[in-house]
């Protein structure tokens, strides 16, 4: 093979690509040496130093222009890292919120309206002037996340200033910022804090047109379960811009649906249908049941982790609530867990009898 | 691309600003809708009073007296768009409420309230009489007395006199604008019954008006705070100041003044 050839797939997409190939060099070094231990297989000194070169040069590569985790150390700090971001963002979120009340009832209007306006505009200049600095994001994220905070305090505040009518339409507005921010600097969290924010509008928008006061509505998890909906059929697409982010939309909107069907399995008397509210219980309960189940299938099918996790996560959700609506007030304590356990053993069968059936097609 | 990105984000930024800005401008501007001079009865302080721990802005609280909204029958509701048919469905096993938002208009010192002080100093009659009786006691007829004492001195004299889906053929029924304020409100309807063997029935009420509550400007809260250096009133203690407050063109409100009441 062509040295040109041979480098063809040595330029990731981006620092998850790398990231995946860093972890494949590395399973590959173990994987050698076991190999060598048990005398299956010996690279020549030649060989062995045409890969340790190789390797050395693609991880310098990757570390310099995506600062990719090297080893298990690197990738428990980078989670700490996120950890810390997030943190930090919500309690410098919390921060100015609470400064920003503390002090705008001693400033005149313009002044107020002015601080209001420039504070978002600062907080994106300052996640921009971060993203040229660092490779790993954690500060821009955090950055981006007080600029969302920002504009939401920007509109909010703007709203009992002047005593304007609140709607939805705000939610649209912090929505569609958090979305550019994200899609700028590759942002997973700005990108969910602006996929709630999305759901907030698009529930309080269905909930209007059926004549309801736009904030409550909660009253109706219909309204939610539609939203969430929406949210994720992006997911379901292929992303040419931002491909990690499929699957945000994915999992995300799949979570909030999941969560209005389970409430509605509960709760027939807040939904929309014109029918007893032990029937609607019904139909959900069994769509919650099918949904979930389907969901797995797809995660399956698609090799999606996170489709399998979510289905399996509220089928277990689903069947334990409707095992404690049927039996827990009727049985003894002891048998009634005691089913839960025998019901967990069983799932645990059909996840391994899965997880075999996965590996004899890959065989 | 990502430089289009971030300035789309920060021309998005403004462009909500200036929309939000330009609707404020335009709410104010020309003639106000309504100018109605309230007093402390209708614009309560924060129950922290004027310097709150936390939170240095001030705002007041539009404050409604519990009142019957006889009117706002099921012919009324309906015409609001209420699904009555839908309500009386109890056949499906459930009960269940509906709201929309409606325009309302709120009356201030007017007949209204003139009609509920005459209401209540009929229940005083009643009472005055049943004590004579033997049927009430004196505890009851002196608690109607002080009701009546804090309806004429202390309770909030704005009162929500009619409903409708169109603000301006409400503001045509209503031309007095200094007297009659058309607000934003949200109307829940919902089935009741008041003995077991009575047909159910559907009664309306208005269960909030936009604004609940204004925003005081700065340059409004020294004359106010020294109008007020105790939190609150107190029972049937009078007023201490009012306020001309501006209704506009979208119908929202803001205070153009301070004053204090002898």
């Amino acid at each position: 093979m062509s040295q040109a050839s041979s480098h063809r797939n040595d330029a990731p997409g981006g620092r998850t690509d790398a990231q995946a190939r860093i972890d494949r060099i590395a399973a590959f070094g173990d994987e050698l040496q076991a190999l060598e231990q048990n005398g299956v297989l010996t690279l020549d000194d030649q060989d062995r130093q045409r890969i340790a070169a190789y390797h050395g040069r693609l991880i310098d590569q990757f570390r310099t222009r995506f600062d990719v985790d090297i080893g298990a150390d690197h990738k428990r700090l980078s989670l700490g890292m996120r950890l810390a971001s997030l943190i930090g963002a919500l309690a410098l979120s919390a921060a100015l919120f609470f400064f920003f009340y503390r002090i705008w009832g001693l400033l005149a209007t313009p002044l107020q309206v002015s601080m209001l306006i420039i504070a978002p505009v600062i907080a994106v200049g300052a996640a921009a002037w971060a993203a040229e600095r660092e490779r790993t994001l954690y500060f821009t994220s955090l950055l981006a996340l007080l600029a969302l905070t920002c504009f939401v305090l920007n509109l909010s505040m703007l709203g009992q200033i002047f005593n304007i009518t609140p709607s939805q339409n705000a939610f649209l507005a912090w929505g569609l910022f958090a979305g550019l921010l994200a899609y700028a600097w590759g942002l997973k969290l700005v990108l969910t804090a602006g996929l709630v924010c999305l759901v907030g509008y698009l529930s309080a928008s269905v909930g209007a047109w059926g004549g309801m006061y736009w904030l409550h509505f909660g009253q109706r998890p219909e309204n939610v379960l539609i939203a969430g909906a929406l949210i994720s059929l992006p997911g379901f697409f292929v992303h040419r811009v931002r491909p990690e982010f499929a699957a945000i939309y994915r999992n995300f909107g799949l979570l909030v649906v999941f969560i209005s069907v389970l409430i509605l399995a509960h709760w027939g008397r807040a939904s929309y249908l014109q029918l007893s509210p032990s029937l609607i219980e019904g139909i959900y309960q069994t769509a919650g049941f099918a949904g979930s189940a389907l969901v797995i299938w797809l995660g399956i099918r698609q090799a999606r982790p996170g489709l399998f996790n979510l289905g399996s996560t509220f089928f277990i959700l689903f069947l334990y609530t409707k095992v404690f609506d049927w039996w827990w007030d009727w049985l003894p304590k002891w048998l009634f867990f005691l089913i839960v356990g025998l019901i967990a053993l069983a799932l645990l069968a059909v996840m391994a009898k899965l997880r075999s059936s996965g590996k004899a097609m890959g065989s | 691309m990502k430089r289009l990105l971030i300035l789309s984000a920060l021309a998005l930024l403004m462009a909500v600003n200036a929309l939000v800005l330009a609707g404020v401008a335009w709410n104010r501007s020309g003639e106000p809708e309504a100018v109605l001079v309230l007093t402390e009865r209708e614009l309560r302080l924060p129950w922290h009073g004027i310097r709150q721990g936390e939170n240095s802005g001030v705002s007041l609280t539009l404050a409604r007296p519990d009142q019957s909204l006889d009117w706002l029958d099921e012919t009324r509701l309906a015409s609001l768009g209420f699904n009555i048919e839908r309500l009386l469905n109890v056949a499906l096993g459930r009960g269940e409420s509906q709201e929309r938002d409606i325009w309302a208009v709120l009356e201030f010192d007017g007949p209204a309230h003139q009609q509920r002080l005459a209401e209540q100093a009929e229940r005083i009659v009643m009472a005055r009489a049943g004590l004579e009786e033997g049927r009430t006691s004196p505890v009851q007829v002196q608690s109607a007395e002080t009701a009546l004492e804090r309806m004429q001195t202390a309770d909030s004299r704005l009162l929500i006199i009619d409903a409708g889906l169109d603000a301006a053929e409400l503001r045509q029924r209503y031309p007095d604008r200094g007297q009659y304020a058309i607000v934003r409100a949200q109307a829940r309807a919902n089935i009741w019954r008041s003995e077991r063997d009575v047909p159910l029935q559907v009664r309306g009420w208005i269960t909030r008006i936009e604004p609940g509550q204004i925003h005081l400007p700065r340059q409004f809260h020294a004359a106010l705070e020294e109008l007020t250096p105790e939190r609150s009133r107190h029972g049937v203690e009078p007023p201490r100041f009012s306020a001309e407050v501006h209704f506009g063109r979208r119908y929202e409100p803001w205070v153009v003044g301070i004053s204090p009441l002898e």
